[in-house]
């Protein structure tokens, strides 16, 4: 056995002395004068807000907002898509030239796959330009993109040590970690978004074939985000809510303020406005998660898993107190919302933008279901935002139900600026 | 289906809706914060029923009994809660068993050091594994064990840098250098190390907590972890005794089972006898896999059809086994003094 700490069952206050319930009965108190039982007619799930039938309703917000041709990669703030591949590679080009020509390539090859339209003909004598996944046009702005750099990149093969940025490091184990190095690191991540699935692969092989030769994918994670179940926030695997309490991403100074690299920080000023990355691919024991009670899954995760309630309120949006609970008798201490975000004024500053996604690869090498979260989420700061958030978490509870399995920090540079000759990583080369 | 509110200020409640036995749960809310409501979804059958607040502070307070009439009606369900104090009991019983397995640990990492350091390799490969078997007997202490489970038998998988971090000790890193072409030597820190965590945990396991609610998770708990990481080959470190610690692994679900079962006959003695059953069946399904000279088959030369039946016959078993902590679940205490 290996176990951290496991999680526990919330102990009630007094462990001996059953007998008295029989005297207190006999006693004459026999109302309920506090927690009022009424009995109501229907059946569940009948009289939550009407949804079509579960039909998906995510679609990706405004196609403004998927441009990355402004101050921003805007695709980090619009909401998760139906479908997505988180792709990372591996720069095999030898000399910072041929780098420049690399960025130059995938940042051309991403402009026009968002433009979308009739593919490049290259005459009867040459292979297709496109691939005709989706057929002979390519849809307008019907996809959308996030590049990162991995800190990887930053070493003798391009002179760009110097360049590094300052908080910029590679993702080092935590504990409770499984990492397998296979599914770790890589010099550029490349996050494909879409409604469909054809329309995340068709881009994806567009970019692995406009970049032969200088850069080779190293590992991929596919995921999906479900429909909201009956409605509200969507649901993980775990079956509870996921990404309730994340920051208002229509509010300029909380993006500000918790995902865009400022001016005049520790950063150069080429990265001003871009943001950080971090993918984490969290592995769920299915199973086993499955065979927990309710009861304790809720306690783990700090939520009802049926309405996604924090456990001292009545819907998915009520805001937890904390301080009212300082013993954690209902929202236990080591309750996974509770950890992650205590809800203080000294816990603020570390909040992070999360953008998780499901994921489903079928099973592991004896028959189980390997399933979990594709997580990833964007902050200022790695080591004031995410790190400080993991480090809270380590050996919560839930560690027995999941395993991280790999992932990598990369940082995601600003939008283009409407400079049409503009390139991802042109302030670093 | 009922919605329950808790109108009250301040008080956390259980709410539990009961027979007219006053012991038969036929739906439990495990806890209401106040100003919060939630749903009870039950069907009943015929008969008289109250609901009862248990708030955490101690006050109990019951409801005026309902009657509920109508045909009789299939799908009803109902636990009977147990006894606070058995629990206890048996918990006791399970530290007293685990007390004795501690002692022969010690002695079998006594051997294994004194093996080690003398630089008698091959007998130190033979005293590993029965000394290893005796403390994944234990797993279902594994959480009282606090950080000696990590010092005795931490595993490379969440390490930075796997086998070569530093912080890799116990009975896996011993297992590497054993099989993985280290000498005596290098080892003998490793064995040292061991064999002293062994007698600290001996020592200290009077006093490391075991709340009574444990008990029931481990029944489970413990054959999960099997299943996941023994039956995939993730821990293995050279030995390829994976099968021989699954073994073990299921006789420490024996005796987590073994010391519940006053317990249980109780709240659910045909659940008792179905899983002692399938306990039984498992451990004989894994010692088949030993041979005569008290070597264990590689679980990389298992056919698929016999990986797929062990591994199938596990997760049936852990799907009966996870309804144990339901089923041991301890009667609110009527008062008590915060």
């Amino acid at each position: 056995m290996n176990a951290p700490l496991s999680r526990r069952r919330l102990l009630k206050l007094g462990a001996v002395g059953s007998g008295l319930a029989a005297a207190t009965a006999g006693s004459g108190l026999v109302q309920l004068p506090q927690a009022l039982a009424s009995p109501v007619s229907g059946q569940a799930g009948t009289d939550g807000p009407a949804f079509a039938d579960g039909a998906s309703e995510v679609t990706m917000q405004s196609a403004q907002q998927a441009s990355f041709e402004g101050e921003h990669q805007l695709a980090v703030l619009s909401e998760p898509t139906p479908y997505t591949a988180m792709v990372a590679f591996d720069v095999i080009a030898e000399t910072r030239a041929d780098l420049r020509d690399l960025l130059r390539a995938l940042t051309s090859r991403m402009r026009l796959l968002y433009k979308g339209g009739l593919p490049q003909d290259d005459g009867p004598a040459a292979p297709a330009d496109d691939n005709g996944i989706l057929g002979p046009s390519v849809p307008s702005r019907s996809v959308a993109f996030i590049f990162g750099i991995g800190a990887s990149l930053f070493d003798e093969r391009f002179g760009l040590i110097s360049s590094k940025p300052a908080t910029l490091i590679t993702m080092e184990s935590f504990p409770n970690d499984n990492l397998d190095t296979a599914l770790c690191q890589g010099d550029f991540s490349v996050q494909i978004c879409a409604n469909d699935a054809d329309t995340v692969l068709h881009a994806l092989r567009d970019i692995t074939k406009h970049t032969r030769g200088a850069m080779q994918p190293r590992w991929q994670m596919n995921g999906f985000k479900s429909p909201p179940r009956p409605a509200g926030t969507p649901r993980n695997l775990m079956g509870f809510m996921d990404g309730i309490a994340n920051p208002d991403t229509s509010q300029a100074s909380a993006m500000q303020q918790l995902v865009w690299v400022p001016e005049g920080g520790p950063e150069s000023a080429w990265m001003a406005g871009g943001t950080f990355q971090v993918v984490r691919i969290i592995r769920m024991f299915a199973e086993f998660w499955d065979r927990a009670a309710t009861y304790d899954q809720e306690n783990i995760i700090g939520r009802r898993k049926a309405t996604g309630a924090p456990l001292d309120g009545s819907n998915e949006f009520s805001i937890p107190d904390y301080q009212s609970d300082p013993q954690g008798l209902i929202t236990p201490l080591t309750a996974h919302i509770r950890l992650a975000n205590p809800r203080t004024t000294a816990s603020a500053p570390s909040r992070i933008l999360r953008r998780g996604y499901n994921y489903a690869r079928g099973l592991d090498v004896n028959g189980q279901l390997d399933q979990g979260l594709l997580f990833t989420c964007y902050q200022q700061n790695l080591l004031n935002q995410f790190i400080t958030v993991q480090g809270r978490l380590i050996n919560e509870p839930l560690v027995d139900f999941i395993s991280p399995i790999g992932g990598g920090y990369f940082f995601c540079p600003p939008g283009l600026r409407g400079d049409s000759s503009a390139y991802f990583g042109r302030g670093l080369l | 289906m009922f919605t329950v509110d808790n109108v009250s200020a301040g008080t956390i409640y259980e709410v539990e809706l009961v027979g007219a036995n006053q012991t038969s749960v036929y739906g439990q809310i495990e806890m209401l914060a106040p100003g919060t409501e939630d749903t009870m979804d039950v069907i009943l059958p015929p008969g008289r029923y109250s609901f009862t607040c248990n708030a955490f502070s101690g006050a109990l307070l019951r409801s005026q009994v309902e009657q509920v009439t109508g045909p009789r009606v299939s799908g009803t369900y109902s636990y009977s809660p147990v006894d606070a104090h058995q629990l206890q009991l048996a918990t006791s019983t399970y530290r007293a068993n685990v007390t004795q397995w501690l002692q022969r640990l010690g002695s079998a990492t006594d051997a294994l050091e004194s093996a080690v350091k003398s630089g008698q390799l091959a007998h130190a490969r033979q005293l590993w594994l029965p000394a290893h078997l005796d403390y994944e007997r234990l797993g279902g202490a594994y959480d009282a064990f606090g950080p000696f489970d990590a010092e005795i038998n931490g595993t490379a998988l969440s390490l930075q840098g796997g086998v070569t971090s530093p912080y890799f000790t116990g009975f896996f890193a011993l297992e590497y250098g054993l099989w993985g072409g280290q000498t005596t030597s290098e080892l003998s820190p490793t064995a040292v190390a061991l064999d002293q965590a062994v007698h600290s945990l001996i020592s200290q396991f009077p006093h490391l907590p075991m709340p009574p609610t444990d008990l029931g998770l481990s029944t489970y708990e413990i054959l999960e972890h099997t299943l996941q990481y023994e039956m995939t080959g993730e821990t293995d470190e050279g030995s390829n005794t994976d099968l021989a610690t699954a073994w073990a692994n299921v006789e420490g679900t024996q005796m987590a089972l073994t010391a519940i079962e006053p317990v249980l006959k109780q709240s659910g003695p045909g659940v008792l006898a179905r899983l002692q059953q399938g306990v039984d069946a498992m451990a004989a399904a894994f010692k088949a896999y030993e041979e005569p000279n008290g070597t264990w088959e590689p679980l990389q030369s298992l056919t698929t059809s016999q990986h797929e039946s062990l591994d199938g016959q596990l997760a049936s078993l852990l799907e009966k086994l996870s309804e144990v902590p339901e089923l041991l679940q301890p009667v609110q205490p009527a008062t008590a003094s915060s």
